[in-house]
């Protein structure tokens, strides 16, 4: 457990809110590190300094001024004649017994524990599709359209079989990189085959990577609520003709500009420190949001998506879109070789490493 | 907090005093959550009365397992937050009057060292004051929070580490062994 994790877990250590594991690495860690020892005794403190904070007299004005204000309340809201009274108590009992059985028939959640529930649900799936769609504006703010991958399938829970069609991209005809239409499938995590142009340029590692992150382990989407800072549901939507909870997460870009300076860092060994400082800028000054659409009848992903822009003038720059359907329906996906084992005509293998 | 269930159980069953003995058991612990959010003696007052119209008007709706206390705060929360957003003043509270502190019987050094923790706390963005508060002087655990506020546990843990970092910076104990 590193510095940042325990810093994280302090305030549930002194509330002896961690697990016995948590709590056991925790004390393992103090032991060797004096920094963290600090931090721990500056939290402890804490309770002691703000237990000197002043206290306020009191009397029963509140009470008297409340029940005032609740007789005042009733003299307005309820109707003086007799039988419309009735007919008010009766509609609203009526009306509360509504409230009570939509709202209170379940436990309430939080948001983050629904989102993470249904993720685990659609990550369990025998089988489904996804297919991509990135929306990107140029600096003259042209949006683009790119679908990098559709009809994605996706079977065999803890076997990672996926076969992705890769679709020619709008945005991606640089120097560096042209893209034609290719399929893969990635077997066993132990290499792929390929069909079409050649993605040599990836090896097995990335691809099992790219594709658990966004599509069978629906890391991103999971890592996402982590980093989320408030959750809010939205009005319900409909895709693909299933009635949807939408929920709206704004993501806390301090955690995200901490840990991307790490990666970039490391990715960037030899990046000056003014450089550092221009990125974590430009970074700090990004907003990124995420929205999940969850099926309200059978509690599974049916899509997500995040878009990033400029915090200050609330412009979108990039926004993608990740769409689930097709769950549990009979997919196979098998090496594509014939009977004798020998590679159909036109694919082309890459074994792992 | 037997009488209270009591309470509830009577106001349930029509008899409007009860709600008395609720707001009597807890106008003391809602005013001075709201007084160390706001800073200010009459608004938490106010913010408290309006807290429990609230309260009187939406228990009624609730389930006989609701979690009292926490369904409280939680409703005094949003008040404070609310009044915040209106005023546009999330972060910074701009009245700072120790005049109107009522300490009787503390030290000197006392009444200075809880206008400076004070002082200290209403510095801190509002989200973070809330979770620190909640967790540090109303003794609530992380995962209470989470559900009072409708955000996840490691978002409440955050806020409480990263309010209690930002509070060290702003105060120091007299004593100087916090750190």
């Amino acid at each position: 457990m590193n510095c940042k994790r325990v810093r994280f877990l302090l305030t549930s250590y002194i509330s002896g809110e961690l697990t016995d594991t948590e709590r056991s690495l925790v004390e393992q860690h103090l032991t060797g590190c004096s920094g963290c020892r600090t931090t721990l005794a500056s939290f402890r403190a804490l309770s002691s300094e703000f237990a000197v904070l002043p206290s306020i007299p009191l009397n029963t004005e509140i009470i008297d001024r409340t029940f005032s204000r609740i007789a005042a309340d009733r003299v307005n809201r309820f109707p003086t004649n007799h039988w419309l009274q009735a007919a008010f108590i009766a509609a609203a009992a009526i009306a509360i017994v509504a409230v009570c059985v939509v709202l209170f028939a379940l436990p309430a959640r939080a948001p983050g524990d629904i989102l993470a529930s249904a993720l685990a649900n659609t990550r369990n799936l025998q089988s489904f599709r996804v297919s991509n769609t990135a929306y990107e504006k140029d600096q003259d703010s042209n949006e683009w359209i790119a679908t990098w991958y559709k009809d994605t399938e996706y079977a065999g829970l803890g076997n990672f079989h996926v076969k992705a069609k890769f679709l020619p991209s709008l945005t991606t005809n640089t120097e560096n990189e042209v893209w034609e239409t290719w399929e893969t499938i990635v077997y066993n995590h132990t290499g792929y085959y390929y069909y079409g142009s050649t993605p040599a340029a990836y090896s097995v590692e990335e691809l099992n990577k790219g594709f658990s992150d966004v599509i069978t382990d629906l890391q991103q989407p999971a890592d996402a609520l982590k980093i989320l800072d408030e959750i809010d549901k939205l009005p319900d939507e409909t895709i693909d003709g299933v009635a949807c909870s939408h929920y709206h997460g704004l993501v806390d870009m301090e955690d995200w500009v901490q840990q991307h300076m790490i990666d970039y860092k490391a990715s960037r060994p030899d990046a000056s420190p003014a450089l550092l400082l221009m990125i974590e800028d430009m970074w700090r000054r990004k907003k990124i949001t995420y929205d999940y659409w969850i099926g309200k009848n059978n509690d599974i992903i049916h899509q997500w998506s995040m878009v990033l822009g400029d915090a200050a003038n609330a412009v979108e720059k990039n926004k993608e879109i990740f769409r689930y359907y097709g769950f549990n329906e009979e997919i196979t996906i098998a090496p594509p070789v014939d009977a004798q084992g020998n590679l159909l005509p036109g694919w082309k293998t890459q074994p792992g490493s | 907090m037997a009488e209270n269930v009591e309470a509830l159980v009577r106001f349930r069953d029509g008899d409007t005093e009860a709600f008395a003995v609720i707001m009597r058991q807890f106008q003391s612990p809602i005013i001075h959550y709201l007084y160390h959010l706001t800073g200010d003696n009459e608004l938490s007052r106010d913010l408290a009365q309006d807290t429990f119209l609230q309260a009187y008007k939406s228990l009624p709706k609730t389930t006989r397992d609701l979690p009292l206390k926490n369904w409280l705060y939680r409703i005094a929360t949003n008040n404070a937050i609310g009044y915040h957003r209106r005023k546009a003043i999330l972060s910074f509270i701009p009245w700072e009057d120790n005049r109107r502190l009522h300490i009787e019987g503390d030290s000197l050094q006392q009444v200075s060292e809880a206008a400076d923790v004070r002082a200290a706390l209403l510095k801190l963005p509002a989200k973070l004051r809330v979770c620190l508060v909640l967790h540090l002087v109303d003794g609530f655990k992380h995962r209470e929070i989470a559900l009072m506020l409708g955000i996840s546990e490691d978002a409440v843990r955050k806020r409480v580490t990263r309010g209690s970092e930002a509070f060290r910076k702003l105060y120091r104990s007299p004593g100087g062994d916090a750190s």
